[in-house]
């Protein structure tokens, strides 16, 4: 689990008779001097870029109840959860499995006021029951940022921007940032003459782009074979401008459908300035949290398998807890930022900040020593 | 992953690692994939090596068994992969599966000793010897029968003919082994074929060269598939 460079395991050898327990719940990891103090500045790192943009570092109870944020977490995270019971009350409660739900249900409970828009970020760990052997950790460390109250293009540039200059400033080079709408493919779906059921396996399909099982389903319903091309030729289409020309033409005159089109032709002008060419446009994505309803992002790096954290907008969630407000944000996973910077070859973050500069006579000592031949 | 191992990969990060898998699935995926423009001249079903260089395309064939190609896949250690539909099923792996290469056509059943009576109701536990508890558990649930999974690597046919168990759910082709054993197929489960199968961050940061090899592929699969159909006429 997790980068060796990262964490420490427990090298006590499993074999030793009486020892078979192990003494760390998988998944979990102790993070030693050495990594913690780059990893702190990684995140000082992002949190100074959030702070440059105006926004305000907020810090979420690390459990809560499970009703209570139950409304802004999709089933399957929620069976995720790591689950304990309230002494006083017996209430069920979780670990936070997702911050964005949190920010949500307090910006909606009135606690930062009424009034908007809200610029909010958070470093936090998050918990998450994963698979074993997944490569994954139950314990995920997040930077993170919510933009609250500000609608339309306006927001999604203003968070996507933020995002992309957090990866510059920790110095990632070669990353790629997957830009799509949610609203495309579900309006797409609804259009197909599908039933309500088939498009949820269609959705589930697709998410796996599972084009053999997706062709199976469209013609179990009888979709016309012109419709079905259609899907099946979105879930490819990513790239650069020229994939939004061609969804455009592949889907018409339709007001629904050319819609979520032009708001991302919008949000990837307002991005699109030299040396951009990490923005890909990608109209066949649309997993991740169900709470998101407008433009969806990935980041993606080399050598990490998985994405590095990503986001969207989420108009509806503040919803879910009692208040309107449009929203966007971002979440990155710091241990897979760090793999990606050491795959790289990038050993520290590039920038370091002007808050953080106690000390970095010394930071830079050990920068000049690491890079010597490992 | 060690951080090296990362770096060593690295290196040659434009282009593609492809995952196959040992064994059965070999000699026809390597037909495959050379008509549609990869081959490796040292690689074949009977070579002992494991990593092969693509002389046609900037590409690096890994020869591993079945069960680790999703592995591989899901890690990004590789950025394509080829294994059979059953695996996928059985490991759950968080891929992308854009192609069914339709080669390698079986399907995963459960069979029991010839004559066992098939109560009408499973009234009781059964006990099920498998290699993929997953999926029969799975199976099995769905349908609200209780089971009890003894879980075998292999020989999975030697269990009811020694009592290990009633049933087994394995993996059946022609159904001569089966019929070898003295043991029938009662139901099928699913079919299976080989599948390529994509990591999700290869996809986005090595479009180009995947589009191209799944867009060949697709063009291999289906004259081949046109040449099957052929001869069966």
């Amino acid at each position: 689990m997790g980068a060796l460079s990262l964490k420490a395991s427990s090298f006590s050898s499993p074999l030793v008779a009486g020892r078979e327990r192990s003494l760390i719940p998988v998944g979990m990891s102790t993070i030693l001097p050495d990594a913690a103090r780059r990893i702190r500045q990684l995140e000082q790192t992002l949190l100074a870029v959030l702070a440059r943009g105006g926004y305000e570092e907020i810090i979420l109870p690390m459990f809560e109840y499970l009703d209570v944020l139950a409304p802004g977490l999709e089933s399957e995270l929620i069976e995720k959860c790591y689950q304990l019971v309230d002494r006083t009350t017996g209430r069920l409660m979780l670990l936070r499995p997702d911050a964005t739900a949190q920010i949500a249900r307090t910006v909606a409970m009135g606690m930062m006021g009424e009034g908007l828009p809200l610029r909010l970020c958070y470093r936090t760990s998050v918990f998450r029951y994963e698979r074993e052997h997944a490569g994954r950790d139950r314990e995920i460390f997040q930077v993170g940022a919510e933009l609250i109250g500000v609608d339309g293009v306006a927001g999604d540039a203003e968070v996507l921007t933020l995002l992309l200059e957090c990866l510059a400033q920790v110095g990632l080079s070669s990353f790629k940032v997957a830009v799509g709408h949610v609203g495309f493919f579900t309006a797409l779906l609804a259009k197909s003459g599908l039933s309500l059921e088939g498009q949820k396996r269609v959705e589930q399909a697709a998410a796996r782009k599972d084009m053999p099982l997706l062709e199976e389903l469209l013609a179990r319903e009888g979709i016309p074979r012109s419709t079905g091309r259609v899907i099946l030729e979105v879930l490819e289409l990513c790239g650069g401008p020229e994939v939004l020309a061609r969804g455009r033409k592949l889907v018409g005159r339709d007001r629904t459908l050319l819609k979520p089109l032009d708001r991302l032709a919008q949000v990837h002008e307002r991005l699109v300035s030299p040396g951009q060419q990490a923005v890909l446009i990608d109209l066949g994505e649309f997993r991740g949290f169900e709470y998101y309803d407008g433009i969806v992002f990935d980041v993606f790096a080399p050598g990490i398998g998985a994405e590095l954290g990503g986001g969207g907008r989420y108009d509806h969630l503040m919803g879910r807890f009692g208040r309107t407000a449009a929203s966007t944000g971002f979440g990155l996973d710091v241990d897979r930022l760090f793999r990606a910077l050491d795959a790289s070859g990038v050993v520290t973050p590039a920038h370091s900040n002007p808050s953080t500069s106690a000390g970095s006579k010394q930071v830079a000592a050990e920068r000049r020593q690491r890079r010597s031949p490992v | 992953m060690t951080v090296g191992a990362t770096k060593s990969r690295n290196k040659k990060s434009q282009g593609l690692t492809i995952a196959l898998s040992k064994g059965k699935l070999l000699g026809p995926v390597l037909h495959l994939l050379k008509q549609a423009g990869y081959h490796s001249p040292g690689l074949s079903t009977e070579s002992r090596k494991l990593v092969f260089a693509c002389s046609s395309n900037d590409a690096t064939f890994l020869i591993v068994r079945p069960t680790d190609v999703p592995t591989y896949v899901e890690h990004g250690a590789a950025d394509v992969g080829v294994v059979g539909k059953d695996v996928l099923l059985e490991q759950g792996s968080d891929v992308y599966e854009p192609l069914d290469l339709k080669v390698g056509a079986c399907r995963i059943s459960v069979a029991a000793l010839q004559g066992l009576p098939s109560p009408d109701r499973w009234s009781s536990k059964i006990r099920v010897a498998t290699k993929y508890p997953n999926v029969t558990e799975r199976y099995f649930n769905q349908r609200g029968v209780p089971v009890e999974i003894v879980k075998l690597y292999g020989s999975i046919e030697l269990a009811p003919i020694v009592g290990l168990a009633d049933r087994i759910v394995d993996l059946v082709e022609t159904g001569s082994t089966l019929k070898a054993h003295d043991l029938a197929e009662v139901e099928v489960i699913t079919h299976s074929t080989a599948r390529l199968i994509v990591n999700r961050a290869s996809l986005k940061l090595k479009h180009e060269p995947l589009k191209v090899l799944i867009e060949r592929l697709r063009t291999a699969v289906a004259v081949e598939d046109g040449n099957r159909a052929a001869s069966r006429a």
